[in-house]
């Protein structure tokens, strides 16, 4: 089968969705299809957003198959779409009210609101079938769009290489992120300031926070313990994961989180917070993490308990290596590719 | 200058809002008015071949549409050359009837208000964040508003066709769901009493997941069986009035999008210096 994966772009940023990207065509070619990835670049401001929602319906697709995985990609015309989502377009959503959001109540606010929405249900609504990434994701389309969508699930980046240590405790608490405001990482520093069992700590990542994140580092006194190496390799991750005695993942409302499945393949547990969306699907009390109000006491105290309770990280690690165990691209290709079987 | 006549004393104001989008962008009069002005008229719009009968001799060579309910109407308006007969009855179709629903609305004049945009409306003007109404009586601009903010809506009969183009999560009588079709559970929810309707729509303005659901069957609903839109592009068109429209034009329209959107101004803005790339000559 000929199948095109249909993404949207913002120049110059990298991260998650396109790993994805990466990995469902590289899964396609392995299953014996011809896959390739098409991207067209967008802005998000409300002003051009749907320039190339437009964009997508004029380009001519020759496949048997389209799957796009993000707004606007889903825009694609085709009469075999089958929507895998990463996303729709978050500010006209669940970020509705947020700072980074431009949807406000003002007249043309409102009525750009509506045009998108009421595009988005049109897009989505001629699909053959609807995936998501995450539950999360299914449960804003059938709460905001009406539209039904199964949720499947990937394995994350470095599935085949992150493996648990074979002994003894970790040893940091380790934040593996994109500094970036719906990412919080700044919880994960007042948390660390916070510890009564202070331990290594390392904020991995790079971003827009970068800066801010050092002077606040600097101010609340944990330079000597807190380390923000910035963009790490893949090998140094490894590593990383590997020895950490637990990872903090508390970001606002995510789709879906690599960093959750990957703290899990490597045995680690995950402490978060209740409002932290996709995370919360593989995150369960302890039993696979901790769950906390997302205060930065709330996560401090979490994370002194895993520092003096090596027993119970090691059995919230296990569970969650377990939880994830099942997710294979095998699977996600044979369903994308069933569901659009003519 | 193209005059489009509204002729017909018994047009409904399904009739009216068809003409009004045949004759977008066109000095719209009746056909009375026009007689009595001396205007030249260069489109009829009947509600009727008697409507129309006498005024072919009037404005000879002027292009017309008329609509036909039963055979002998369509012979009549063969009889009258007409150039575009329209009707309803599926029975006609095989006759050159163009499909015309009789219930129809504007959907252009309409567009849907999905849940969430109607919960940033509510926001705006200082509603409650859940707003369960009971909307009776004709058609109104109050009433067409209250409809495009309520959660969920208790709607007469007059004002369900209303009540569907803008995507409202409805809770009707019987009857109003017999009026257009609409079925229970699927397009909106059917209650037995007021006092049921009531209570059913507080309980759909609390279930977000199944306000969203109707909302976007009901309006999709409006799109199949009661748009006026379609029909009357291919009215204009066959009409004289409109050139084809381009495949990007054709694109937005397939999205619903309507006159005044901020992306058909973008698209103008962005195809402008290119000439023929918005509509294509008849």
């Amino acid at each position: 089968m000929d199948v095109l994966v249909c993404a949207t772009q913002v120049p110059f940023m990298s991260g998650g969705l396109e790993l994805m990207v990466d990995n469902l065509v590289g899964a396609l070619g392995a299953a014996g299809h011809r896959a390739e990835a098409v991207a067209l670049p967008a802005a998000f401001d409300r002003e051009r957003v749907m320039d190339t929602a437009l964009a997508w319906r004029m380009v001519p697709l020759d496949a048997d198959l389209v799957i796009p995985v993000n707004f606007p990609a889903y825009f694609a015309r085709h009469p075999n779409k089958v929507p895998w989502i990463a996303h729709q377009h978050r500010a006209a959503y669940d970020g509705l009210g947020q700072p980074w959001s431009d949807f406000g109540t003002d007249e043309a606010a409102l009525d750009d609101h509506r045009a998108l929405l009421d595009w988005d249900i049109r897009a989505l609504g001629e699909a053959r079938e609807r995936f998501t990434i995450s539950a999360v994701v299914a449960d804003r389309l059938r709460r905001w769009c009406g539209l039904d969508a199964t949720p499947l699930y990937q394995p994350p980046p470095l599935a085949d290489r992150l493996r648990p240590r074979s002994t003894g405790p970790g040893e940091h608490v380790l934040c593996p992120t994109r500094l970036e405001g719906n990412k919080r990482p700044e919880l994960f520093v007042d948390a660390v300031a916070g510890m009564t069992r202070p331990v290594p700590a390392v904020l991995a990542g790079r971003g827009s926070l970068g800066p801010s994140l050092a002077e606040r580092r600097d101010r609340l006194g944990v330079a000597d313990r807190l380390e923000l190496p910035g963009f790490v390799a893949d090998d140094v991750l490894v590593d990383l994961f590997r020895d950490a005695i637990a990872v903090v993942y508390a970001p606002f409302d995510e789709d879906y989180g690599f960093v959750t499945l990957q703290a899990f393949l490597a045995g680690v547990p995950v402490v978060t917070a209740a409002d932290s969306g996709g995370v919360l699907e593989w995150v369960e009390h302890e039993v696979t993490g901790l769950v906390t109000d997302g205060t930065p006491e709330a996560l401090s105290a979490a994370l002194d308990r895993l520092v003096a309770e090596p027993e119970l990280a090691a059995r919230l690690g296990a569970a969650g290596r377990a939880r994830v165990a099942g997710l294979s691209w095998e699977h996600v290709v044979t369903t994308l590719v069933q569901a659009g079987r003519p | 200058m193209s005059v489009v006549a509204l002729a017909g004393a018994d047009a409904g104001p399904s009739h009216v809002a068809l003409v009004a989008a045949v004759g977008r962008g066109h000095r719209i009069v009746s056909a009375r008015r026009a007689v009595e002005s001396g205007l030249e008229v260069d489109v009829i719009v009947a509600s009727s071949p008697s409507a129309l009968g006498p005024l072919v001799d009037r404005w000879p060579g002027c292009r017309t549409a008329c609509r036909v309910r039963d055979l002998a109407e369509v012979g009549a308006a063969a009889d009258l050359q007409v150039d575009v007969p329209f009707g309803h009855l599926p029975s006609l179709f095989d006759h050159g009837v163009l499909p015309v629903p009789p219930l129809g609305l504007d959907l252009d004049r309409h567009p849907v208000v999905p849940p969430l945009t109607r919960a940033r409306l509510r926001v705006a003007a200082g509603l409650p964040e859940r707003l369960v109404l009971a909307v009776d009586g004709v058609a109104s601009a109050d009433r067409t508003t209250s409809l495009g903010l309520a959660t969920a809506a208790v709607v007469g009969i007059d004002l369900v066709a209303v009540g569907a183009a803008l995507g409202t999560p409805m809770v009707v009588l019987a009857d109003a769901a017999a009026h257009l079709g609409l079925r229970d559970g699927i397009e909106v929810l059917v209650a037995s009493d007021h006092r049921e309707a009531d209570r059913l729509a507080g309980r759909l303005a609390a279930d977000v997941d199944q306000a969203a659901a109707l909302s976007r069957r009901v309006r999709a609903f409006a799109e199949h069986h009661l748009d006026l839109a379609v029909p009357a592009r291919t009215l204009r068109r066959r009409l004289g009035l409109a050139s084809t429209p381009s495949l990007v034009l054709r694109r937005l329209e397939e999205l619903g999008t309507p006159p005044g959107s901020r992306v058909r101004a973008r698209v103008r803005d962005v195809l402008g210096p290119f000439p023929l790339t918005l509509e294509v000559s008849p």
